[in-house]
């Protein structure tokens, strides 16, 4: 029996007397879908940041394809190891790298084959092959998500993390944002974890719905 | 009195800000305006040695300039974005060469390697001035988005350098432009080092020749090129500025630094490397000097020291008190104008915002013997006599020649918060006052002290119109390089330490309040 | 009440709400609008109390070092209980920048009472200029007519030689008149400050008068060619022959008697530049009282202080080794003594002073590249 693609086994962060996350457990296979729900401040994102590599935890294991990323307060896969992007809720794109730099650097610097072709081919499968050479700053807020997500496609990551990557939008750019992550998924066979504070956003994806509750998650 | 003072409308305080300038630099500017847009008398001035001369200002300058950038911006990315042992210590110290005066930086660096000549004054204008780069590099970092950061950092760390190094580009050659203006209107560096080696002159030597003989004005009109120059660096910098603009934003989250595993050992020996060039190389130089002598003296080299220490301190503190006191008061004046001009700048239209910005700026860029000359001229009346004799005019003289560096600072801050927080103080009914110093001001009140502070440095380290006013004349700087220049090198470098430890007090302690804030936040 | 403005945006949520979260920030200035409105009575004080300080006794202008001339200054407060303000000069503006000063307060409020000058020229120009008001002192008697002006507009004192410094440690020969600059033998390992400023200047003017203009440029251009170093002053060419950078340098005697006493291997010789290649140049302070002062009466007593035998004395004895001017003063080891060390050249220094202004300008033309 193959190994799932993201093993968490009872992980626990506090900052400072504040527990965080309290003997969390997860499982995520290949090409699946979960979404955490929770109030601000319940310790989703530190999740995301955890299993990213990006914050150590301070006890538990993480595992990914069954090797170990995470040991108590090790992070034994450095974060660029791991196969693992993520979007954040302010997208976080590059303001001096042009739209095609955003894909083409990034397949460019992890090694991918045809960098500046297959860069092309997913801004225009995402509908932003007229904008090559504009910055982030000169894109409106649609587009700047496609870029996200196109950065993101390009890079073919076996599990796509959405930090409240879809907060605060209306419901028309909310659809347009998750028909792109559709594009997405469909094109890399990307796990995915949305973390939301918004029950629509989770029933939007589909998948496993929890509920974060001090600093466990529980079915929704 | 008090509805005025609570007026919701900016404009009588902007009129003050005006009224301020005028008073400080444009009266004392008046004399020389004329002789200084004398095109057809610089025509006649102007011939192959002016323009070899103004040439060797061109190059040691940017010289200069590329010096500075190639030390301050990796020594700024390193030791802020970079987790290795001590960076904390590294990132305190940043600011300090900057502080110390470059004429003391010149005689260590002769003391220590014994270069003379114009590469020599290349290289002391680099590294006085490499934390130019260096603070608007650390700034541009601390507004780099922690998302940015972090989605590059899962590429790879080569991947999140890179990032760093495109974002603090245009801010550490903004940098190393400001380094290349200081460099090019510094007389007293090169100066030094045509005395102790080959003689050698640069562009700044010839207005200061004009300006020495019996029509100072000629001074003035020799130094339309380097004014010019000036104006056009400034312009070409405020154009990188705005550009940096769009690649920055205030975020919540600040980008934590790269830990680093088989790297913090080399990004320590670098930052060790370049402190030492800075900062520590150029200080025990100073302090070997306080006690240095020939080798026939009988005397230790502490008995030396110590009497060079007692001296600085016997003969040149009243000097540094009353060099204190102006600029202090300078530094006052500009905590209270230097915010209603960089709100005044940010709210003018282009067109009034160049011209506002040439108003303000032409009293740095012109020099500062002419305005000497120019305060003479214009507040040496009977009835003035009391005022031109008081603290009071070299205070304004500091005031109306360096507040440009304090709004300049303040309104590139200032244009980052939104509009939206001042907008809803005028809408809850606050005065513009409170607006202004509570809720534009108010999130970035560090950068307002530090402007303030920028202006005391400065003022304690002007020399050529300090000699030149009844209160200023006798002040720390013109002991300093009199001392100098008459040999006393044991008192010198003793004076220079004391000097410089003043100075550096202030910041060190500001910033390590600063960085207590920070993390206890 | 007072209308308030539209605003460009809105706040989302409530402009208390706002405000309250923005009082976040403002918690730090929330006393500086307060303290802004209490400034003007915080800086009226300060400005009234600056502006009514007391009015000295006497003003002195003094390009003479600080460190030397200070102690003298504070000792004539002393004796006499009157309040001097005295004003100095840095160094490189070689007196010429208290000159312009005195020049261009005079068009409007004339500040200077006194004016002590490190050398002779530009005390002349002063005079040229109608700025000198003539006093005889007592104490100037004994010092000789050609160091003072008949009726008393200027009183020279505490005179510098120019002299060649050279190091003791090296057979190397070293020049004994202005000529042997001109021989590669010696001017290769000499070296003397540009004639830009100062003594080295006034020096330049006296060849001048002496040999005329375009042959001191001529001398210039060929002692340059001949190898001779030009450096930026007379202390620095001092330092760099006490470093041994060169083996002599052309320099005054108070920069050679630092070198002396800071314990390098140097002496010192007397170069004779007056008629038949024998006499040294003496520069020495001088003294003018100016017409303009607002009080003669303290500015007569300063000068009967500074140009008395103990004045020079004490100068004498100083760092500096000023030489005294005063007929039979008694003279330490260690400073030349007229008649004995060396003879004093004749100088017209009238004639020096009236050329030494576009002198300046010429020479700058020279050797500022």
């Amino acid at each position: 029996m193959s190994s799932p693609l993201l093993d968490v086994q009872s992980l626990h962060k506090s900052f400072g007397d504040q527990k965080i996350l309290t003997d969390l457990s997860l499982q995520l296979n290949t090409g699946q879908r979960i979404s955490i729900q929770g109030p601000s401040g319940c310790g989703k994102s530190t999740l995301l940041r955890i299993l990213a590599g990006l914050e150590a935890a301070d006890d538990g294991t993480i595992s990914l394809t069954g090797k170990s990323a995470n040991q108590a307060k090790r992070i034994v896969q450095q974060p660029w190891q791991r196969g693992i992007q993520m979007v954040f809720q302010d997208l976080g794109l590059w303001p001096t790298r042009t739209v095609l730099q955003h894909v083409v650097d990034v397949r460019k610097a992890s090694g991918l084959s045809n960098p500046k072709a297959e860069g092309v081919k997913v801004l225009q499968q995402l509908g932003l092959s007229d904008f090559l050479s504009r910055r982030p700053g000169k894109l409106s807020g649609g587009e700047a998500r496609r870029l996200a997500f196109a950065r993101v496609m390009a890079l073919e990551p076996k599990l796509i993390l959405l930090d409240e990557a879809f907060s605060s939008l209306d419901p028309e750019n909310r659809e347009q944002g998750f028909a792109v992550l559709e594009q997405v998924l469909e094109s890399t066979g990307a796990a995915v974890i949305l973390v939301t504070h918004d029950p629509i956003e989770a029933e939007r994806l589909g998948g496993t719905a929890y509920r974060m509750i001090e600093g466990k998650l529980a079915c929704a | 009195m008090i509805a005025w003072l609570n007026t919701r409308s900016p404009r009588p305080w902007w009129a003050l800000a005006l009224l301020a300038s005028l008073l400080a630099a444009w009266i004392p500017l008046a004399p020389i305006l004329a002789p200084l847009v004398r095109v057809d008398r610089l025509a006649e001035m102007l011939d192959g040695r002016t323009a070899l001369l103004l040439w060797r200002s061109i190059w040691m300058s940017t010289g200069a300039g590329l010096v500075a950038f190639l030390t301050g911006w990796p020594y700024a990315i390193i030791a802020c974005r970079l987790r290795f042992p001590g960076a904390g210590i590294f990132k305190l110290l940043m600011p300090l060469p900057l502080l110390l005066p470059p004429l003391m930086v010149a005689q260590a660096w002769f003391g220590l390697t014994g270069m003379t000549g114009a590469w020599a004054s290349v290289f002391t204008f680099g590294v006085c001035y490499a934390p130019l780069p260096a603070l608007l590099t650390a700034r541009s970092l601390q507004h780099q988005s922690a998302s940015a950061h972090e989605t590059a950092l899962l590429i790879g760390p080569r991947f999140a350098i890179s990032e760093m190094l495109r974002i603090s580009f245009l801010p550490a050659l903004i940098g190393a432009c400001f380094a290349f203006l200081f460099a090019a209107t510094d007389f007293a560096v090169p100066d030094y080092f045509a005395t102790v080696g080959d003689l050698f002159h640069v562009y700044a030597a010839e207005i200061f020749g004009n300006s020495r003989n019996y029509d100072y004005t000629a001074g003035a009109t020799s130094s339309l090129p380097l004014v010019l120059l000036g104006f056009l660096v400034l312009l070409g910098t405020a154009n990188l500025q705005r550009r940096q603009m769009n690649f920055e934003t205030m975020h919540g989250r600040t980008a934590a630094p790269l830990p680093l595993r088989s790297g913090r050992y080399l990004s320590l020996g670098i930052c060790l490397v370049l402190l030492v060039v800075l900062l520590i190389a150029p200080l025990g130089r100073i302090v070997y000097e306080t006690g240095m002598q020939g080798e026939l003296s009988t005397r230790s080299w502490s008995e030396v020291s110590s009497a060079a220490f007692h001296d600085a301190v016997t003969r040149g503190r009243d000097d540094v008190i009353r060099t204190l006191s102006y600029s202090g008061l300078a530094g006052f004046l500009c905590l209270i104008l230097a915010p209603l001009w960089a709100h005044l700048l940010l709210k003018s239209r282009s067109a009034w915002r160049l011209l506002l910005m040439i108003f303000l700026t032409l009293p740095l860029l012109v020099p500062s013997v002419a305005l000497g000359f120019g305060s003479i001229l214009m507040f040496n009346q009977p009835w003035l006599e009391n005022f031109y004799n008081s603290i009071w005019l070299p205070a304004l003289l500091v005031t109306g020649r360096f507040l440009p560096i304090a709004v300049w600072i303040l309104a590139e801050r200032m244009g980052r918060i939104p509009e939206a927080q001042e907008d809803a103080a005028a809408l809850a009914g606050c005065g513009y006052l409170t607006r202004l110093f509570r809720y534009r001001l108010g999130p970035i009140r560090s950068a307002w002290w530090l402007t303030a502070g920028l202006v005391v440095a400065f003022g304690v380290r002007e020399l050529d119109f300090a000699i030149l006013l009844p209160a200023a004349n006798q002040s720390a700087a013109v002991r300093y390089y009199n001392a100098l220049h008459f040999s006393r090198d044991n008192f010198v470098a003793a004076y220079g330490l004391v000097l410089a430890l003043i100075l550096f007090l202030p910041v060190m302690l500001s910033a390590w309040w600063r960085n207590l804030q920070t993390k206890e936040a | 009440m007072a209308r308030v403005p539209a605003p460009k945006s809105t706040f989302p949520n409530g402009n208390k709400l706002a405000l309250r979260s923005l009082s976040r920030h403002g918690t730090g200035l929330a006393t500086f609008p307060m303290m802004l409105r209490l400034s003007p009575a915080l800086l009226l004080p300060l400005f009234l109390v600056a502006c009514s300080g007391e009015t000295p006794d006497l003003v002195v202008y003094c390009a003479l070092d600080q460190d030397l001339s200070e102690p003298l200054i504070q000792e004539f407060e002393t004796r006499t209980g009157l309040t001097v303000r005295t004003q100095f000069d840095v160094e490189r503006n070689k007196t010429v920048g208290l000159v312009n000063r005195i020049l261009a307060e005079a068009e409007n409020n004339p500040h200077c009472d006194v004016f002590w000058n490190n050398e002779i020229a530009h005390t002349l120009r002063l005079q040229q200029a109608g700025l000198t008001l003539p006093y005889l002192s007592p104490s100037a008697e004994g010092i000789p007519a050609s160091f003072r002006d008949a009726d008393g507009h200027w009183t020279g004192f505490a005179a510098r030689a120019r002299v060649i410094l050279y190091r003791t440690d090296a057979d190397l020969p070293v020049p004994r008149k202005l000529d042997d600059f001109l021989d590669p033998t010696f001017a290769k390992h000499g070296a003397m400050a540009a004639p830009l400023t100062g003594t080295t200047l006034t020096n330049a003017a006296v060849m001048t008068e002496q040999r005329g203009r375009q042959e001191m440029l001529d001398w210039f251009s060929a002692v340059e060619a001949a190898g001779l170093h030009f450096g930026s002053g007379n202390a620095d060419v001092m330092r760099r022959t006490q470093s041994g950078d060169f083996h002599w340098c052309f320099t005054d005697t108070d920069d050679a008697a630092k070198a002396i006493d800071a314990g390098y291997p140097v002496a010192v010789r007397y170069l004779e530049q007056g008629d038949g290649d024998t006499g040294a140049l003496l520069i020495p302070n001088t003294l003018a009282i100016l017409n303009s002062g607002k009080n003669v009466d303290a500015a007569k007593k300063f000068a009967d202080f500074i140009l008395s035998f103990e004045t020079e004395a004490r100068l004498a004895h100083s760092i500096s080794r000023q030489i005294p001017l005063h007929a039979g003063a008694l003279i330490p080891d260690g400073v030349g003594k007229p008649g004995k060390d060396f003879e004093m050249m004749d100088v017209d220094w009238v004639a020096v002073a009236a050329s030494i202004g576009d002198l300046a300008i010429e020479l700058q033309e020279a050797f500022v590249r």
